[in-house]
């Protein structure tokens, strides 16, 4: 047997031995992260959600909202509670920010340096969720948690502009939900982590409902975001994403 | 001189009245020497803390720097800023050129965060001029490579925080990414300015710049002169000093400009002493009114007297005003001498402020001194004098006027 077949034959036995991994396997970090998209939100919905900021170990307030997106398009958030917030609304749209309070003409910009409505997420946070585009996604590993495999995928700035040096995500393999996603500053050191769980059948297939973002600067404050529902609309008119609509 | 003698015979006549008006003179003279040594010391105290602590005498930033000031941002470097400091430091008066970058951060024990000023600075040079290293209370001053933190004590107390524990410092990068670093704390100091010991940190400029992302920049060049007097002098040879290439991206100002608010406060301040002062005088000059209308009336007989035996009206003129100018006199005297006795013992115990510079934007001490120059006790000599004579030239005209006839009658 010449070398030349020796390859193809080993070739062949390992992919008749074990199939599941050699191709799951091929998957590269990029095509991960995209398939981790689809895995946390369809492309077009409106969803219901609950967002508590624990300000300290005794104190914390609560927020209901609708969000509305469409993917590459924009995400309008309108408050539903508490009363205070009633008819606030956020508009996340080509990495901006713009807030509008009813009663007030003209919509605000807000600034990526701030937290959202007081939380541990920064109105960044919200805006640079397409790792691709900022980041170089490297699989680092695949390691074992609770019995199951998971994807360990590193994620490094492409520029210093990038807002996090290193965002580390540990992505389950069998359904490409994220189980916890750390964010790293230019330092090396870790200043968030988000944790996804409380799996449910939302829009037509499992998702985390439940996401807790913790900083490492203050122990007993964190913000926990439920998802209540989640409805896939492909029908949703791209005109509400606008300035204009946001006035109204 | 004959006069003279009467003048001082009847001040004595009245003993009772005559001390309380000289005690009344003497209390507001060193009042207002005291209060003019007192307010020249804070504010001297608060224009030489701030151009330490704060400012400088001098300093140079990026011209776009000032229209972001507020926002202290770190992407807007002073150009070639370590050849301009070298440059400076040749310049006769200057005590040292320094970098130093201002930026917003939060300190975090891992429990709770604390929103603060954080200042990047080259501690060797600075420690020639500031007296930040003079106010280390607990572990010790940074190096110039230190990867540390010097805090506040009133900080260090807020966190619980000691030297040798490690804070987490958060800031912005010059690129507004976030970035975290590890401190360890280095230092504790005492200034006595809340607003420094409370949420103030500063850091080696080495790890400034590795925190801001900033290489070897610094976005501001702070200049410290030997006084303030030499300021316009030093400011044009700075000037001078830059190169063309870059001077329109370069601003220069002196302390002033980074102290608006303190000098506004100095303006306030001045106001409420000048009102102060003039109540002071005021009371001093109605209380002679008063004693020596008190006197004519009552020696309106002894007046239709001396007018009758050939005593003419300048004369009684004359003797009411050197009644007054005697007693002022001697009350202003008093008054210097309590005074400076009061300014010497302020000067060298002062008094403790406790608390009560946490209160204040103004960075002060922990005990408050006296200033005095001998102007004030020259000014509030001529003052008193004043005072005393437009005291007493209203009741001495007064009784000048009063006829011979009608004061003889008088019971």
């Amino acid at each position: 047997m010449t070398y030349r077949f020796k390859y193809l034959f080993l070739i062949i036995m390992l992919v008749l031995i074990f199939p599941k991994i050699i191709f799951s396997e091929t998957l590269t970090a990029s095509q991960i992260l995209n398939k981790v998209d689809e895995s946390l939100f369809p492309d077009s919905l409106i969803m219901e959600m609950k967002m508590i900021n624990h300000e300290s170990s005794k104190r914390e307030t609560e927020f209901i909202y609708q969000v509305k997106a469409i993917k590459d398009v924009g995400t309008l958030l309108i408050f539903k509670s508490p009363a205070s917030e009633i008819g606030k609304k956020f508009l996340l749209k080509d990495r901006n920010i713009w807030m509008a309070i009813p009663g007030v003409s003209n919509p605000m910009r807000l600034s990526i340096r701030q937290n959202f409505m007081n939380s541990s997420f920064s109105n960044n946070d919200l805006m640079d969720t397409e790792y691709n585009d900022d980041y170089v996604p490297v699989l680092d590993d695949i390691i074992k948690l609770e019995g199951k495999d998971y994807y360990r995928i590193i994620c490094k700035a492409k520029n210093p502009k990038v807002t996090y040096n290193k965002v580390v995500m540990i992505i389950g393999k069998d359904n490409f939900i994220p189980r916890r996603i750390e964010y790293h500053t230019r330092s090396g050191k870790l200043l968030k982590t988000l944790t996804l769980s409380d799996i449910k059948q939302l829009a037509g297939r499992p998702r985390p409902t439940k996401m807790v973002m913790r900083n490492q600067m203050e122990e007993d404050v964190y913000t926990t975001v439920i998802i209540e529902s989640m409805e896939e609309k492909k029908n949703l008119p791209k005109s509400i994403f606008t300035l204009d609509s946001l006035r109204k | 001189m004959h006069l003279f003698r009467m003048a001082f015979r009847n001040i004595w006549r009245n003993k009772r009245r005559t001390f309380f008006n000289l005690i009344a003179f003497t209390i507001n003279i060193a009042i207002l020497i005291f209060f003019v040594g007192f307010y020249r010391y804070r504010i001297e105290d608060s224009y030489s803390r701030t151009t330490k602590y704060l400012t400088g005498h001098i300093q140079i930033h990026h011209s776009d720097y000032e229209k972001e000031e507020r926002k202290m941002p770190v992407d807007l470097p002073v150009p070639e800023s370590s050849e301009l400091c070298a440059s400076f430091e040749n310049i006769p008066g200057v005590i040292f050129a320094g970098r130093r970058i201002e930026f917003g951060a939060f300190l975090s024990n891992g429990k709770d965060k604390l929103a603060c000023l954080g200042i990047g600075f080259e501690p060797e040079k600075e420690a020639k001029f500031g007296v930040l290293s003079e106010s280390i209370i607990e572990g010790e001053y940074l190096e110039s490579n230190d990867y540390g933190v010097l805090i506040g004590y009133r900080m260090a107390e807020l966190f619980n925080l000691k030297v040798g524990d490690i804070v987490l410092v958060l800031a912005r990068t010059k690129y507004n990414t976030p970035n975290l670093m590890d401190a360890e704390i280095k230092g504790i100091f005492n200034i006595g300015f809340g607003a420094l010991d409370k949420s103030t940190a500063f850091f080696s400029m080495p790890f400034a710049q590795e925190l801001l992302q900033m290489e070897d920049e610094a976005t501001e060049i702070m200049v410290g002169l030997k006084n303030r007097k030499i300021i316009p002098s030093v400011l044009k040879k700075i000037d001078k000093k830059i190169p063309a290439s870059i001077k329109k991206d370069t601003v220069i100002n002196d302390w002033t400009h980074y102290a608006k608010p303190l000098i506004q406060d100095v303006k306030g301040d001045t106001r409420f002493m000048a009102i102060f002062l003039f109540i002071l005088i005021s009371i001093a000059v109605f209380g002679m009114i008063n004693t020596m209308s008190m006197s004519v009336f009552e020696r309106i007989r002894e007046i239709g007297t001396m007018r009758a035996i050939g005593m003419s009206r300048k004369q009684v003129v004359r003797l009411f005003i050197f009644e007054s100018a005697i007693v002022s006199l001697t009350g202003v005297f008093c008054g210097c001498f309590l005074g400076g006795v009061i300014c010497l013992y302020i000067a060298k115990v002062g008094i403790p402020l406790g608390g009560f510079t946490d209160a204040v934007a103004v960075p002060m001490g922990e005990r408050l001194y006296c200033l005095s120059k001998p102007i004030e006790f020259i000014g509030s000599f001529i003052l008193g004098i004043i005072a005393g004579l437009i005291g007493g030239l209203s009741p001495a005209i007064r009784a000048g006027k009063l006829k011979i006839v009608d004061s003889l009658r008088e019971i």
